[in-house]
């Protein structure tokens, strides 16, 4: 077991580490960062000196590297836009509201699409399942930002339920949750369905009904146990998709978090920042997917074991 | 032998497909005593697979159903009972073993946990420090070596054979008055096999439970079965004492089978195999379903499906349906 | 929905849905197709004393059937000349990434090894990029354009069939035929396009048909972010967005240009839900 984690943690650092050039390499795609630090009427020297202190002036890798040291001690630049503050003081004052719609967003995944997509394989062909499914197609064919508006023009324009816009506690959430959690739900409801289907046929289960173990027991304990194998990896891929899905929802609904705020400094310019999000994200969507294989193994002991 | 203790009369399992609805057991009976076993022989296809299922009552849903029939377990019928009413007889009054050893125990699950749950669902409210020492006895009770340490094996971590004991151990965890044994062998090296049946037998004879055998290997029902039933086709073509069956096999099928079984001192160019496929599942048969392969078959054969009669031995208990059990030509 | 279950059950050449056919041809290929003989207006006159007229049954009038815009320009219009990005896009798209996806997965599968590692290394790389955040860093350095759309679509989706093909490729390349190939002397390249390939058409097929549903998304979402298809082209992203800060009092400017998304995403899903079952039902996957 140990094994295997220090396996994956090593092929994650691998593909940390050349997330890291691209990114890096980004910023140095716009010809040079100088042109959007100084004013147009800057003299050679302000220019010079401006180069020379940035380290623009050195090699390639030499700078590469002097990136890798001051990210590992998360020193990630100054913020060009938010004059004063560092970017990793900007990127981690706007985490924390990203985090609480994402965590919301996965939390009504979870707890819609599992029961759903369970039960539409236990009553496979009832019009449960029928209406699972169209809910499920609809999910996937929903673009996410229409959604959004949609969902806003019903319920917070016409109806009043919850305001429009902005920051606040759960009322302020929800709606923008829903929109970031339609498609995971479509998706995790089709794969536990047929993750449910295969299982339920298979003989195991078979010799649970005949031990006489009862329904409900059949169905959770025995099936679900090796059925929640896939709705469990596909938990990497979601965690990819809600943070391209927390952008356009933090957009719609104004919800200062750190997709709206790559928006901002992309538009102001401020790559230290857009560096320091794309790196966060990419982070946390290598360390998802690690924690999923973790989970993989505590789940399926034959993977434990081999 | 004992009393009758399971009595199957007239039962018919269909499938709901989509091509139509067919029949996969047709008016099949038979009975299994106390203390007695009962072999059920067939090739693939047969239906007898299916009548074991349908006496459980674990058909694959939603396709397949029982049409009509009786099922008596001491005399309570089976048959109509609701998921609830056959949960208390699964695993309690009747216990099963499944044929493929490496897919009937769940792969998540330690072999002791699933041994507990049999145990559990038969004593509840038991102590489980109790259930534990109960299911190692239980497994050294199937010849599980070192069931101490195998108790908290995943099954992945343990042989075919041992898994099938595993297995068995589950199913007389409820000291059952009914086994059935769906082919358990079959999955299982030789030398295995034997000490397997070896362990049916002392089972058997320690606790007087019935067994329904079901395998396509002539040699076991020699071996361990009392009396038989051939199917074919979804039907009983012939039933008997293993003796009598064996002796004065009446059924051109039976007689095909154990023609079949090359014996050591044969001197044989080929083996001898059944020429023809199993026939296929249609809703609307006409004649005997054995004649396009028979090697007697008659007119009256592929017209009329046969009745059931007495058979070749003379026995009162030995019967076949047959046109032909004269061999006329 | 009487109607719907039943034309369901109509099947064109025998597998494939006919509603969902013909909702595409309405809302994407004819539009796409013949916008200019058939939409009642040109996309970019502005009527300036026709601005935000509400849509026929909603007070307005036959002239502008879903309303007009800010502008006064005709929404159904706009969404009618839409449509032609939003199909070639998809299209060109799809069969660049197909493409770069099957060659690598090819290669992946067949040669196994350290490139196999490499490659699939790198799609799990792709796929932890925010592919969003990418397009905005890109849009930002060289301002949105057609090109940059594509080569997101590419980046976004190649993955998808680099995994799928190498998936299969690796239980293909163990049969007998391609093994009496090599023993008859057949090159390397010879085998993997005579052989294998065809072979993988089907499954290649079926996934194109299900990623359109995602490209068409995916593009419409950056015209959103106003780093797709650059203004002021009327693509179907672009008008939601126009509709957006007057989505109180007039809802009709971002609903229909998002109806027609959603129309031709549940259609191409639909389809392509239908032709996996026909085609290639190992795909059941999401």
């Amino acid at each position: 077991m140990l094994q295997f984690i220090l396996r994956r943690l090593s092929q994650m650092l691998i593909s940390l580490l050349v997330i890291t050039f691209i990114v890096f390499s980004l910023s140095h795609l716009t010809g040079s960062p100088i042109n959007s630090l100084l004013p147009d009427d800057a003299t050679p020297q302000q220019i010079a000196s401006l180069t020379e202190h940035l380290g623009l002036d050195r090699p390639y890798y030499v700078q590469y590297l002097t990136f890798l040291q001051n990210a590992a001690v998360g020193d990630f630049g100054e913020s060009t836009k938010w004059k004063g503050s560092t970017a990793a003081e900007v990127v981690l004052e706007r985490l924390p509201a990203t985090l609480k719609l994402g965590g919301l967003a996965v939390l009504i995944s979870v707890v819609t699409a599992i029961p759903m997509g369970v039960m539409s394989a236990v009553w496979r062909g009832s019009i449960f399942d029928r209406m699972a499914g169209v809910i499920a197609l609809l999910g996937q064919s929903l673009p996410a930002f229409w959604l959004g508006i949609v969902l806003m023009w019903i319920f917070a324009v016409t109806l009043g339920w919850f305001p429009t816009s902005g920051y606040g506690g759960l009322s302020y959430m929800i709606l923008p949750a829903v929109a970031m959690a339609w498609f995971q739900v479509a998706a995790l409801t089709r794969l536990t369905r047929s993750a449910m289907l295969e299982v339920l046929d298979s003989e195991f289960v078979k010799l649970a009904r005949i031990k006489g173990v009862n329904e409900r027991s059949v169905i959770w304990k025995h099936a679900f146990r090796n059925a929640a194998i896939v709705p469990v990896t596909y938990f990497g891929v979601l965690a990819g998709s809600l943070l391209t899905g927390s952008v356009v929802v933090e957009t719609v609904f104004a919800w200062p978090g750190t997709g709206l705020l790559a928006i901002d400094a992309i538009r102001g310019r401020d790559f230290p920042v857009v560096q320091t999000v794309v790196l966060f994200f990419a982070v946390f969507y290598l360390l998802a997917n690690f924690l999923v294989d973790v989970l993989y193994a505590v789940i399926d002991p034959r993977i434990r074991f081999s | 032998m004992g009393e009758t203790i399971l009595q199957v009369k007239n039962l018919c399992t269909v499938l709901d497909l989509s091509s139509g609805t067919v029949p996969v057991v047709n008016d099949v009976s038979f009975d299994v005593g106390v203390g007695e076993t009962l072999g059920i022989v067939g090739e693939s296809g047969s239906g007898k697979s299916m009548t074991a299922l349908s006496i459980m009552q674990v058909l694959p849903k939603p396709i397949g159903r029982i049409a009509s029939g009786q099922i008596l377990l001491e005399g309570t019928d089976l048959v109509g009972m609701s998921n609830q009413q056959m949960g208390q007889i699964r695993g309690r009054e009747i216990g099963m073993i499944l044929q493929d050893p490496h897919t009937s125990l769940n792969p998540v699950f330690t072999v002791g946990n699933q041994v507990i749950e049999a145990l559990e669902i038969n004593n509840p409210g038991t102590a489980r420090k109790t259930l534990r020492a109960h299911a190692i006895d239980a497994l050294k009770k199937v010849n599980v070596a070192d069931a101490e340490r195998r108790i908290d094996a995943y099954p992945h971590q343990m042989s075919g054979g041992m898994k099938q004991r595993v297995v068995g151990a589950i199913a007389i965890a409820g000291a059952p008055k009914v086994i059935i044994a769906d082919e358990p062998t079959t999955a299982l090296d030789v030398t295995i096999q034997l000490q397997y049946l070896q362990l049916l037998r002392d089972i058997q004879d320690e606790t007087g439970t019935a067994i329904i055998f079901i395998t396509h290997d002539l040699g076991i029902v020699a071996n361990l079965c009392h009396r038989l039933v051939v199917m074919y086709g979804g039907k009983i073509v012939e039933s008997g004492t293993v003796a009598d069956v064996f002796g004065a096999p009446s059924h051109p099928y039976t007689e095909a089978l154990l023609k079949s079984v090359p014996s050591v001192d044969q001197k044989l160019d080929r083996l001898y195999a059944i020429d023809g496929q199993p026939p296929a599942l249609i809703s609307d048969r006409v004649g005997c379903s054995f004649a396009p392969r028979c090697p007697y078959a008659l007119d009256i054969c592929r017209n009329q499906v046969p009745q059931e009669s007495d058979a070749l031995s003379g026995a009162k208990s030995h019967r076949a349906s047959c046109w032909n059990m004269e061999r006329t030509t | 929905m009487g109607f719907f279950v039943m034309s369901q059950k109509l099947k064109f050449m025998g597998h494939l849905p006919v509603l969902p056919i013909v909702v595409l041809m309405i809302v994407l290929i004819v539009p796409a197709l013949f916008a200019d003989l058939i939409a009642p207006h040109d996309p970019y006159k502005a009527y300036l004393r026709n601005r935000l007229e509400p849509p026929l049954f909603f007070g307005g009038t036959t002239e502008f059937i879903l309303g007009t815009d800010r502008l006064g320009r005709d929404i159904l219009s706009r969404i009618m000349h839409g449509a032609r990005y939003a199909l070639v896009i998809s299209l060109v798209g799809i069969v660049l990434g197909a493409i770069v996806g099957t060659a690598l997965g090819l290669i992946a599968g067949y040669m196994r090894g350290r490139i196999e590692a490499l490659i699939m290394r790198i799609v799990d790389i792709t796929f932890a990029l925010p592919s969003i955040l990418l397009a905005l860093a890109l849009a930002s350095i060289s301002g949105p354009s057609f090109q940059l759309v594509i080569f997101v679509v590419i980046f976004v989706i190649w993955g998808f069939f680099a995994r799928q093909v190498r998936a299969e490729t690796l239980i293909l390349r163990e049969r007998d035929f391609v093994a009496r190939a090599r023993v008859a002397g057949a090159s390397d390249f010879r085998i993997l396009h005579k052989y294998i390939l065809p072979n993988l058409v089907n499954t290649i097929v079926v996934l194109a048909t299900l990623q359109i549903g995602v490209v068409i998304v995916l593009e419409a979402t950056l015209s959103f972010l106003g780093i797709g298809i650059p203004r002021p082209v009327p693509a179907w992203g672009l008008l939601v967005a126009d509709g957006r800060q007057l989505i109180v009092s007039s809802w009709w400017i971002s609903f229909f240009p998002g109806m027609a998304i959603l129309l031709t995403v549940l259609s191409v899903n639909m389809l392509g839900d239908s032709l996996r079952d026909w085609l290639d039902p190992k795909l059941k996957q999401v």
